[in-house]
């Protein structure tokens, strides 16, 4: 209790330091008392103590008690709501909430919270300016209503979803809390932090919670919801495989990209790429590799693996080995051949891995394909697909190909895989 | 004509023929067959025809009897080999056959030839090591630029090996000398040197199974040339020096064998699928010359792929409905 009295003093006194300016300290002030009792902490309860709950923050938009939050707060409710229920806490009281509407794809959620006394925020009609001064409010780790302050960069370049790119440090449980704009109207919506990064803080744009507060209300069984959540990630597939799969396979605009000297048309722009060449002098042997993700969904404990894409193309030439020797190489240093995990059946995420393995004529090269699948449980038609392609055509160059698709059918699959293979050509390696 | 042997732990010490009947067994010195144990009477049992004319052997009232194996016997027909105890001596009583004699040629000599130099051992020994050496020198990996100390790995496996077989060939000797196989550490030796040349074999017959077949026969392709090989290994060391008459048996054993070996597999695969292990594949073989082997189209791949994924969807579809049901 003392540490944390201690922590708590020592954070109040850095505030002033990092803020300067007297203003803008006041109209923060002014913002933190009005905005207060509009802001709640939505708490996923269960029925019984072997479940998980979970905490997050959520905000007040209509005269009628509507409230935002984020998909992944209320995610456990979707999953089995006979067995969860939502709450909504502000000022010591604590009421219970309805879920109305939900959109994962962008990790919002719509709650109806009746007897609430609390006024509704404005949601902003335009993008605030970039470098924008902007305040986030939420509920860190359960602790209490915290404000934390920040600068809008405006919309992260890469990914598949609009994420407006923030940087503050938010919190655990600070999810689902309202990004305000200097006039204290709704930008957008807090939604996650990037991984390992120490104040890079991502956000949903204040446009995507429109369309949702227009949609009617969800009848509130388990089918139906489940049917609901089958549908976004359905359509989900269907936008990424015309945004993402279909550029992948035909190749997109024809440009391509090289790995040493083997190349492959380019994956479209809203994969996070990088490249890496590694000398190995001693031994005559040069890789180089070439990678790309990308995310689609927020990352849902309750939705399990779904919504990535995730390919690595890798070239091996040797100078030196013989014939033999080279293979020997790559046995030993076999880059991109990462194991798919055993996964038990019984857990009801995903099925066991089904696998299988060929010498496969593509393109211009012979692969040895070794496949490995996944079904999802909850979500039918859509599968977790592992490829990892080696060709074996040259005596002293080699290529790998990973391709990993999460939450995707087989016709996505069999689409990317296909032209990705047929697209990779080796020049020549010496 | 019958003989009649006196064993002592399962070895003969004495023989005796006997081409009149009937013969007598038993202490007194006027017996055909004269047995100086304290436990047989003078005059114990009597070796002749009955009345359809068999050979048996029939207890002329003796102080301990005549036993078959535990029991206690009055007579006993000799019709074959038969073993047997007057009291505590142990005896065998066998027709034996006034045939023409059996030619043995001289090369079979070599077979029962017991007694080798220690040039044997040596060549035998020499065999063996170059076995491991070219299971070594065959694969990739030793061949490998990270492969930095190829020559000091080699003698060390070398070394290895000349250590190994010998302590190998001596456990083998002991085992099978409790058995009761005339064997000698040579035999062992020469035994073990062939099995270590089946693994450069095995080595090179999976290689080439790789490229005949493609790779999605290949596992099965490894599998059974493992089997094979280890079959022939485990018949190999069953048969060693085994008098002929008991080949059959000796199968039957490497068969036990074998079996509760793939009754061990067989379980740990199913344990496997039920736990979700995948079954991972990601060898490549290096080419043989500029050839790559045999290859499938991708479509035809693909469709297989296929052919997977809807058996895991049927998979988790009862998954599903358990948990609905639950």
């Amino acid at each position: 209790m003392l540490l944390r009295r201690l922590v708590f003093s020592a954070l109040t006194a850095l505030l002033p330091h990092s803020l300067g300016a007297q203003e803008a300290r006041q109209a923060t002030d002014r913002t933190y008392d009005r905005i207060k009792p509009s802001v709640l902490t939505i708490q996923v309860h269960s029925g019984d103590a072997e479940a998980r709950g979970s905490l997050g923050s959520g905000y007040v938009v209509s005269e009628d008690g509507r409230v935002v939050t984020n998909y992944h707060v209320v995610g456990a409710f979707v999953d089995e709501p006979g067995r969860y229920s939502v709450r909504a806490r502000t000022g010591g009281l604590e009421h219970p909430a309805r879920l109305l509407t939900f959109d994962l794809v962008n990790d919002l959620a719509v709650l109806q919270v009746d007897g609430l006394k609390a006024p509704p925020l404005a949601l902003a009609r335009d993008v605030p300016p970039l470098g924008s001064a902007i305040v986030s409010f939420g509920n860190p780790q359960g602790l209490g209503l915290s404000l934390i302050e920040g600068i809008f960069n405006g919309f992260a370049e890469k990914g598949f979803v609009d994420r407006m790119l923030l940087s503050m440090p938010l919190n655990a449980g600070m999810s689902g809390g309202p990004i305000l704009n200097q006039r204290a109207e709704v930008v957008g919506t807090n939604v996650s932090v990037m991984w390992l990064q120490n104040s890079l803080s991502f956000g949903v744009p204040v446009s995507k919670l429109l369309a949702l507060l227009e949609a009617p209300p969800l009848e509130l069984t388990r089918d139906a919801l489940r049917q609901e959540t089958h549908r976004q990630l359905l359509a989900l597939e269907q936008d990424a495989v015309s945004r993402v799969i279909a550029p992948l396979a035909s190749g997109g605009d024809g440009a391509r990209t090289t790995v040493g000297p083997a190349e492959l048309f380019r994956p479209p722009g809203l994969f996070d790429c990088w490249n890496n060449v590694q000398v190995f002098k001693d031994e005559g042997i040069t890789k180089t590799s070439y990678g790309c993700n990308l995310q689609f969904t927020p990352s849902a404990e309750s939705l399990g693996p779904v919504g990535s894409v995730e390919l690595l193309v890798e070239h091996f030439g040797s100078t030196r080995a013989g014939r033999w020797g080279f293979y020997g190489a790559l046995s030993e240093h076999p880059g991109s051949h990462h194991g798919v995990e055993p996964r038990d059946p019984r857990n009801g995420v995903l099925s066991a891995p089904e696998c299988v393995a060929d010498r496969v004529r593509a393109g211009s090269l012979t692969w040895k394909i070794h496949t490995c699948l996944n079904a999802f449980v909850k979500h039918p038609g859509l599968f977790n697909f592992d490829l990892v392609a080696t060709s074996v055509s040259q005596p002293d160059a080699a290529v790998f190909v990973g391709l990993h698709l999460r939450g995707f059918g087989f016709a996505s699959f069999a689409s990317a895989s296909r032209g990705l293979l047929t697209g990779i050509r080796l020049g020549e390696s010496r | 004509m019958i003989a009649i042997r006196l064993l002592r732990d399962g070895a003969v010490v004495r023989e005796a023929i006997v081409d009149r009947l009937p013969a007598t067994l038993g202490r007194g010195p006027q017996c055909d067959f004269v047995l100086a144990d304290p436990s047989v009477s003078r005059l114990h049992a009597r070796l002749e025809r009955d009345a359809e004319g068999r050979l048996v052997l029939v207890d002329v009232g003796s102080v301990n009897g005549l036993h078959a194996g535990p029991t206690r016997v009055s007579q006993l027909s000799v019709d074959a080999t038969v073993h047997c105890r007057l009291g505590a001596a142990e005896i065998e009583i066998e027709k034996v056959s006034d045939d023409a004699t059996v030619e043995v040629r001289p090369e079979l000599w070599h077979r029962y030839e017991q007694r080798r130099s220690l040039g044997h051992h040596a060549l035998y020994l020499g065999l063996g090591v170059l076995g491991f050496a070219l299971r070594q020198v065959l694969d990739p990996g030793f061949w490998s630029p990270w492969q930095r100390s190829r020559a000091s790995e080699l003698v060390g496996s070398l070394v290895g090996a000349l250590v190994l077989l010998p302590v190998l060939a001596f456990l083998l000797f002991v085992a099978l000398k409790a058995a009761g196989r005339p064997v000698r550490v040579a035999d062992t030796l020469r035994a073990l040197a062939r099995l270590a040349w089946l693994m450069p074999l095995w080595f090179l017959l999976v290689t080439a199974a790789d490229y005949a077949l493609g790779a999605g026969a290949q596992a099965t392709a490894t599998a059974l040339i493992t089997w094979a090989v280890a079959l022939g290994a485990i018949v190999h060391a069953a048969t060693l020096r085994r008098p002929g008459r008991r080949r059959g048996f000796a199968l039957a054993w490497a068969a036990a064998v074998t079996a509760l070996w793939a009754g061990g597999q067989l379980a740990t695969a199913m344990g496997q699928r039920r736990m979700g292990v995948p079954q991972n594949d990601y060898a490549v073989r290096p080419p043989l010359g500029g050839f790559t082997g045999r290859a499938t189209d991708l479509d035809r791949y693909l469709e297989r792929v296929r052919a997977r994924s809807s058996e895991a969807a049927a998979a988790v579809e009862e998954v599903r409905r358990s948990q609905d049901g639950g």
